[in-house]
């Protein structure tokens, strides 16, 4: 799972890397720059200890070689034995290292032999011409032998020198390098600098540590004796000591007798200071680190404690808290982004205030909306109660027909029962017997009946016309003493009939037990009427609810008298 | 035997009504009316009447419980030959119809036209004055 750092986290190693990148580049920097100084100062000193060291082996083997250069002279070959023998002690005078002298002729013959230790040698004949002293010397003019040593531990060495003048004879003196190797031994570089000298093959000649000269130790090769002995004239970066370690390494050729003087230092000594600084910069490079962590953590935490406090705000705000306010009391951008925070928070506030009043607006008028729609709602019902009240119209229209049917039948039946009286009258004449009397009055009595009936169903039209336009009118009707079992009768056919025009193929059978002992009650009829109206009208629309084929629906309409 | 003409109505004056109206023929005895209130009581006089002449039965539509298209199938199923003739106050299309898909052998309209009712009665004699 990849752990994701905080903001701070992030600061501050930012912070870090950014301050160790600088220290490592610099120190790196400064490290090389100090590297390639010390280098070049160690090799700079050695250089010229070297090239001073050349210089005096030099001139040591030039003052040898002058000092001979006395018995070499053209005339010397003409001059006494005895001369030439005063020579030769003043040669071992003034030229301490010279420790035996020899003079061979022409011929090749050894004709003179002078030595520190040992007696005189006058005209010893000794055939020295295949000696290659005397060849190399014939051929080369001057003639340098290898470097040997005697009496346990002295290097030597022999230089012979030519003659001038035709078939001269050859000087050989046997040369003490005691003095090249002071010169070498006293040689010091740094603590454990040293110097030492090959010869042309790159054999040890001269060390501070004589065993190893006398070991007559191959220096051929180490790199840079080999690199010398090449003449490529570019110095050996990668030297390395005669104890093998790496070493920072310098030489100067001595010209005339091939050999090299080395200067070296151990490179881990040469490069101390480097490495002193390399170490003083790895302890500033912690010391850095730790300070830019340090740094890097207070800036981080100062620069997002004030995020923080923002991000707890947004999120307390989140949650539904729009009192919170942000307290960021700094002037920079995140002060900036708080205060625009807080006002955001405080127009969120403002706006949810107004919405919530807006929505008390809206309910209130939403309620008023209801009240208004019940109203319609109402108005509705009542429009239509006058809509059936105007199909009940329509069917007492024609109910009407039924009492009109006996209204204009038995009127039409009394005139012609009037005028079969006045035939009846007309036949009698003045003395009427007593059997058409009898008629008459009969006639008289039906005629009487009838008009009592047309009188009747008159008024029963009228009562049926005059309840139909009281349910249709609003408003309270009068108090007043009621016959119930005929209100109820009445109403019950009205119902009826006004259930039959509403729906042509409705029927059910009605019983009807009224107990006369009801009698007259002191009532408000309209009100009453549409009372029982709406009663009887909810039984049929009950009915027809249920209608089902087979179905014989009753209707038990009882009125009782209370005890 | 008297011929028979049957008056089914839920109003009670209709028989006043029927028997002023033909006083004259019933006192000479040329048919007798018998009246029935509701449809029920009119199947009962028709089983009762027996083989006595049916010459009309006049029923009104309008009825509490069974009605007088309920009756005419009813009457029509006990005696298939009875002519029957419905009363309405109701003179639309729909009951006209339905009065012919049920069978009956005329409509009258209330107030119910008497002249035009004697004449159907008067025809009707006349018809089985012919036959037997």
């Amino acid at each position: 799972m990849k752990r994701t750092l905080s903001l701070a986290q992030r600061l501050a190693l930012a912070f870090l890397g950014l301050v160790a990148a600088v220290l490592v580049i610099n120190g790196t920097i400064s490290m090389w720059f100090a590297y390639q100084d010390a280098t070049e100062t160690a090799v700079r000193i050695e250089q010229e200890k070297a090239d001073a060291a050349a210089e005096r082996v030099l001139q040591f083997i030039a003052e040898i070689e002058q000092q001979i250069g006395w018995t070499t002279r053209a005339d010397w070959a003409r001059v006494s034995m005895e001369q030439r023998r005063y020579d030769f002690i003043r040669l071992l005078r003034q030229a301490p290292a010279i420790t035996e002298a020899i003079f061979v002729d022409g011929e090749g013959r050894e004709r003179l032999r002078l030595s520190r230790l040992e007696p005189d040698l006058i005209d010893s004949g000794t055939d020295r011409s295949a000696d290659p002293r005397f060849v190399g010397a014939r051929r080369h003019g001057t003639w340098y032998g290898p470097v040997t040593f005697r009496r346990g531990s002295e290097p030597y060495m022999t230089v012979a020198v030519a003659h001038a003048g035709r078939q001269a004879g050859v000087t050989i003196a046997e040369v003490n390098l005691k003095l090249i190797w002071e010169v070498i031994t006293a040689i010091r570089v740094g603590g454990t600098g040293y110097a030492f000298v090959t010869d042309t093959r790159g054999r040890l000649i001269a060390h501070p540590d004589m065993s190893l000269v006398l070991r007559e130790t191959d220096l051929s090769a180490l790199p840079q004796v080999a690199g010398a002995l090449a003449a490529s004239g570019e110095r050996v970066q990668a030297a390395r000591g005669l104890d093998g370690r790496s070493a920072l390494s310098a030489h100067a050729a001595i010209p005339r007798l091939g050999w090299f003087v080395f200067v070296e230092q151990p490179t881990v000594e040469a490069l101390a200071p480097v490495y002193a600084a390399a170490y003083q910069t790895l302890a500033l490079l912690a010391l850095g680190v730790v300070l830019a962590l340090l740094a890097g953590v207070v800036l981080a935490r100062r620069l997002t404690d004030p995020i923080r406090a923002l991000q707890a705000g947004a999120e307390r705000l989140g949650q539904g808290d729009l009192a919170q306010r942000i307290a960021v009391a700094s002037a920079d951008e995140i002060g900036t982004l708080a205060l625009r925070f807080n006002e955001m928070a405080a127009r969120i506030q403002d706006a949810q205030e107004t919405l919530e009043a807006k929505v008390a607006d809206r309910t209130r008028e939403l309620a008023q909306s209801l009240e208004d729609l019940r109203a319609a709602q109402d108005r509705l019902v009542q429009t239509e109660k006058l809509a059936s009240l105007g199909q009940l119209t329509a069917g007492i229209a024609h109910e009407i027909k039924n009492p009109l049917n006996f209204v204009n039948n038995f009127a039409d039946l009394s005139k012609e029962l009037i005028v079969e009286l006045g035939e009846a009258m007309d036949r009698a004449g003045s003395a009427l017997e007593p059997a058409l009397r009898g008629e008459v009055e009969e006639l008289c009595r039906m005629l009487n009946d009838n008009l009592a009936k047309v009188a009747a169903h008159g008024r029963r039209a009228d009562s049926i016309v005059r309840n139909m336009l009281a349910h249709s009118r609003e408003g309270k009707g009068e108090r007043r003493q009621v016959d119930l079992n005929a209100l109820v009768e009445e109403t019950l056919n009205l119902a009826w009939h006004g259930a039959r025009a509403e729906r042509a193929g409705f029927n059910v059978t009605l019983e009807k037990s009224l107990d006369p002992a009801v009698g007259q009650l002191d009532l408000f009829p309209q009100e009453f009427t549409r009372v029982l109206l709406n009663l009887f009208g909810n039984a049929f629309h009950a009915v027809r609810e249920k209608e089902t084929p087979g179905f014989q629906p009753l209707l038990r309409v009882a009125t009782l008298a209370a005890p | 035997m008297t011929m028979l003409i049957l008056v089914v109505d839920d109003e009670p004056d209709i028989e006043a009504l029927f028997r002023q109206q033909f006083r004259r023929d019933l006192r000479q005895g040329r048919f007798a009316i018998e009246f029935a209130a509701s449809g029920p009581q009119a199947l009962g006089l028709i089983a009762a009447a027996g083989q006595r002449d049916i010459i009309l039965l006049l029923s009104d539509v309008n009825m509490p419980g069974m009605s007088g298209f309920d009756l005419l199938a009813r009457a029509r199923a006990l005696r298939p030959d009875l002519p029957v003739v419905m009363i309405t106050a109701y003179d639309d299309e729909a009951t006209r119809r339905r009065a012919e898909t049920g069978g009956a052998d005329g409509l009258i309209a209330k107030p119910i036209d008497f002249g035009l009712l004697r004449a159907e009665v008067e025809q009707r004699l006349a018809g089985r004055g012919a036959a037997p």
